[in-house]
């Protein structure tokens, strides 16, 4: 039994893990002091039309994810 | 008369609970662990999406969104974003915890950890230690329900018998009918819930500002109070530190009612299909959350800002509307318990009574349903009528203890090399940081507890795990060799 840490063995796992982490730091500081201002894109708060964008843009991540592994559970 | 429609509403609300829930169990065997703990592995993507959807909206949806808005303002979003990488989570794992509980057996995560680590003692300590996040949030919800019907009612039904109905009307189903109650009623509640949040929030903008464009209350907000507007909110305590460890400490979050709810799925594929679509669901707290922005100049003195949205609909809403929401938060409020006392239930039974008392499983499916009502009596009605201060910082504890079992979940995973006295060490250490950063040092440099807790946990996990000998081959096969041999037939994975 190989006991290393198991991680991604391809370059399609590696892009997943790379999307997933796009979409996670896209929520977190320091690139959510991009949009904390007064600012009111679209008639909302700056942060809390990031925060519905990051919405959707988990969502697309795992579908995209799903289509490029294949794996469907 | 017509003041109490809205009671009327909430209340039948209950009834149409019990009635579905105690129609779930029909044709299923209950008195097995497999079979009211995860519903026979029968429950479809639609059925699983709204449960696990409904599970992590809480009464914080209806009561405690708009209240952190009123009070803080865009400091509320923190939650929409924790819950988008819950989903990721779920995703994730939760097919994977599909088959490996279908192919052995397990139906709590304390089970699947005892396996792996060929450790009932360790599985039984993540029992306790993850139950007092469970309960924490049981209370929570429980104390929300409790308010709900306070409030519709005008005062007529106290906290104390709010409790005692709310807990009463789930003991009703949940005994019966166990995870597909909780299934089927969740699939209801989600619904409901959703369209309610919608239906409120459109109401409170056209009430407000005439129109249904929101742009007018921000406009006013910028101009009179922009603090609301930006971290670190006008209450000034949410540092971009504590905005990203809160929501970190979530993400590394896996509930014990979410892994039990992921059981439920009738298979690992159709599960994966639900919650790939999940955060979408999570669009239902932005309606709510805007509620609580008009609380700012609708109610600028309001006592208790949590009730700032119910305020507004029995103030001001026609009386179907502010019926829906009294029935929408109680919905909120009982989809999030539920779950907790049916996990907490099947975990002592599984990982903690058995093992200790030697129990079969015959006995111990038996013994398992009957445990919510203690769970209910002696833990959950008590400390939900003595009503602890703060509703959201107890929730944020209870994330803290629950994120300590992330490493132990490394180890299912990702990591064979992980003991049980690496993961019973790195656990105990944790919860001990963040206990103390929980009450006594309070979230040191403003980062949340929980991460302070993984911060010596891993170290702690990776250490000892080094120094101990670890679980047998044939563990490690089971758990470890279908990732090996997947990956060497489909090299695209």
């Amino acid at each position: 039994m190989d006991m290393r840490f198991r991680g991604p063995r391809t370059a399609r796992g590696w892009i997943s893990v790379g999307i997933i982490l796009v979409v996670l730091i896209i929520g977190l500081w320091p690139v959510i002091a991009l949009f904390n201002t007064t600012a009111l894109p679209l008639g909302i708060p700056a942060l809390m039309l990031w925060s519905i964008f990051i919405l959707f843009a988990t969502t697309a991540a795992m579908v995209i994810i799903n289509v490029i592994t294949g794996d469907r559970g | 008369m017509s003041q109490y429609v809205p009671f009327i509403i909430t209340a039948s609300y209950l009834l149409i609970a019990i009635i579905i829930g105690w129609g779930a169990g029909r044709g299923h065997n209950m008195r097995t662990v497999e079979g009211w703990g995860a519903g026979g592995r029968s429950m479809n993507s639609i059925v699983v999406y709204l449960l696990v959807a409904a599970g992590g909206v809480s009464a914080y949806t209806f009561m405690g969104s708009p209240g952190w808005a009123h009070d803080k303002g865009v400091p509320a979003l923190y939650v929409v974003v924790y819950l988008a990488y819950m989903a990721i989570v779920a995703w994730y794992i939760g097919p994977k915890v599909w088959n490996l509980g279908a192919k052995y057996g397990h139906v709590t995560q304390s089970t699947a950890i005892a396996d792996r680590y060929e450790s009932k003692l360790l599985g039984g300590l993540t029992a306790i230690v993850g139950s007092v996040g469970g309960l924490a949030f049981a209370v929570i919800q429980t104390i929300g329900a409790a308010y709900i019907l306070n409030v519709m009612s005008f005062g007529l039904i106290p906290t104390w018998l709010g409790v005692i109905i709310a807990l009463s009307v789930i003991a009703i189903y949940l005994y019966r009918s166990g995870l597909r109650a909780i299934g089927f009623t969740n699939a209801f509640q989600g619904a409901l819930m959703f369209v309610v949040a919608w239906m409120v929030g459109l109401w409170a903008v056209n009430w407000f500002t005439g129109g249904f464009n929101a742009a007018p209350i921000f406009e006013r907000l910028r101009a009179e109070a922009p603090e609301f507007l930006t971290l670190p909110g006008a209450l000034d305590d949410m540092s971009y530190a504590f905005w990203t460890t809160s929501i970190l400490i979530s993400f590394f979050s896996i509930w014990q009612s979410h892994w039990i709810a992921w059981m439920g799925a009738k298979s690992a594929r159709s599960l994966k299909r639900a919650v790939t679509y999940l955060p979408l669901y999570y669009l239902v707290l932005i309606p709510m959350i805007v509620v609580g922005f008009i609380g700012i100049f609708a109610y600028p003195d309001i006592a208790n800002s949590d009730q700032v949205a119910i305020q507004m609909a029995v103030d001001n809403m026609p009386i179907i509307v502010a019926g829906l929401l009294g029935a929408g938060t109680l919905a909120a409020s009982m989809s999030s318990s539920e779950p907790n006392i049916h996990a907490t239930a099947l975990t002592y039974s599984k990982d903690v009574i058995q093992p200790l008392f030697k129990l079969s499983d015959e006995r111990t499916g038996k013994l398992t349903r009957w445990l919510i009502f203690p769970i209910m009596a002696l833990i959950i009605a008590p400390i939900s009528i003595m009503e602890p201060a703060s509703l959201v910082y107890i929730l944020l504890i209870g994330y803290g203890f629950t994120g300590q079992a992330f490493a132990i979940m490394v180890g299912i995973f990702f990591w064979p090399r992980a003991t049980a006295a690496g993961a019973i060490v790195g656990l105990v250490a944790g919860a001990v940081v963040t206990t103390l950063f929980s009450f006594v040092f309070v979230h040191p440099l403003g980062i949340h507890a929980g991460i302070w807790g993984l911060a010596v946990n891993i170290p702690c996990f990776i250490i000892v795990s080094l120094l101990t000998k670890p679980v047998s081959k044939e563990t490690l096969a089971r758990f470890f060799s279908a990732d090996e041999k997947t990956a060497a037939e489909d090299p695209a994975r």
